[in-house]
């Protein structure tokens, strides 16, 4: 199964209006430190090379030092893309009659909770800081009536149109619940 | 005196190998089942497999004409004994 079905059963009469995922600006700084993490060995290399000349260089040392590099940079582009995958699997799924929340918290743990949105008591929106006032994303708060009493979404786009569209389905599905 | 052929660390970069690839089907199985299929998912695993096809064509091309017959010294007791001779003093 490729779709968030495998992760959630939709129900019969139940669609799937949103998966919403953290702000793509937020994982600007985990590239900036893989950027960072790949100059280092050749920096370190050239600095060596300068303080110990020929060291490195030889029939032994020169495959030692490549097959030392290459492992480097394999572990870091596993690294990387964990990290990647562990932030663009943490999502929140919304459907006309829940919200459920997908949490990646490592590559092998996740946790999923969920609640029914007649079930939501108050939604609020925050815009904190420089760039989320900029690139407009920030966190919702939820209050819940349910067995998880808060829900929070980190750094998603949109917060304020988020939070409207959550109240919005709230009180659709609260008709049905009535 | 201690020495290993050069191709022992060869298989320990081969062992690397086979958990980084244990590792990356994780990813790929985690990406595919959690529903995450999306043109930015797939950008980025492109991404990544380029790095890792490139480091292994560099490497390739850098160890060309090794001699993985060749001794490596891993421990050699004159190294600690002549730190410890204070003759040059």
């Amino acid at each position: 199964m490729s779709s968030v079905s495998s992760l959630i059963k939709i129900k019969s009469y139940e669609h799937v209006v949103h998966v919403i995922r953290r702000h793509g600006v937020t994982f600007i700084p985990y590239i900036l430190l893989f950027l960072i993490l790949i100059c280092i060995p050749v920096i370190a290399y050239y600095l060596f090379e300068a303080a110990f000349t020929n060291v490195l260089q030889g029939p032994q040392a020169t495959p030692i030092v490549v097959l030392a590099g290459s492992t480097y940079y394999l572990a870091l582009a596993l690294f990387f893309y964990s990290f990647f995958v562990e932030f663009y699997l943490d999502c929140w799924i919304l459907t006309n009659d829940r919200l459920v929340d997908v949490r990646q918290i490592s590559l092998f743990a996740r946790t999923i909770a969920e609640v029914d949105l007649y079930q939501i008591q108050d939604v609020s929106s925050e815009i904190k800081g420089f760039f989320p006032s900029i690139f407009n994303y920030g966190d919702v708060y939820l209050q819940t009536a349910g067995p998880v009493p808060k829900f929070i979404l980190l750094n998603v786009p949109n917060p304020d149109g988020l939070r409207q569209q959550i109240l919005d389905l709230a009180s659709e599905d609260k008709k049905f619940h009535a | 005196m201690i020495t290993i052929p050069l191709y022992v660390i060869l298989f320990i970069y081969f062992a690397f190998l086979v958990i980084f690839g244990i590792f990356s089907f994780v990813n790929l199985g985690h990406i595919y089942h959690s529903g995450a299929l999306t043109f930015v998912s797939f950008i980025f695993t492109i991404f990544i497999a380029l790095f890792v096809i490139g480091n292994f064509i560099l490497t390739f091309n850098l160890l060309i004409g090794t001699d993985w017959q060749q001794p490596v010294t891993v421990w050699n007791s004159a190294w600690i004994s002549n730190t410890l001779t204070f003759n040059n003093i």
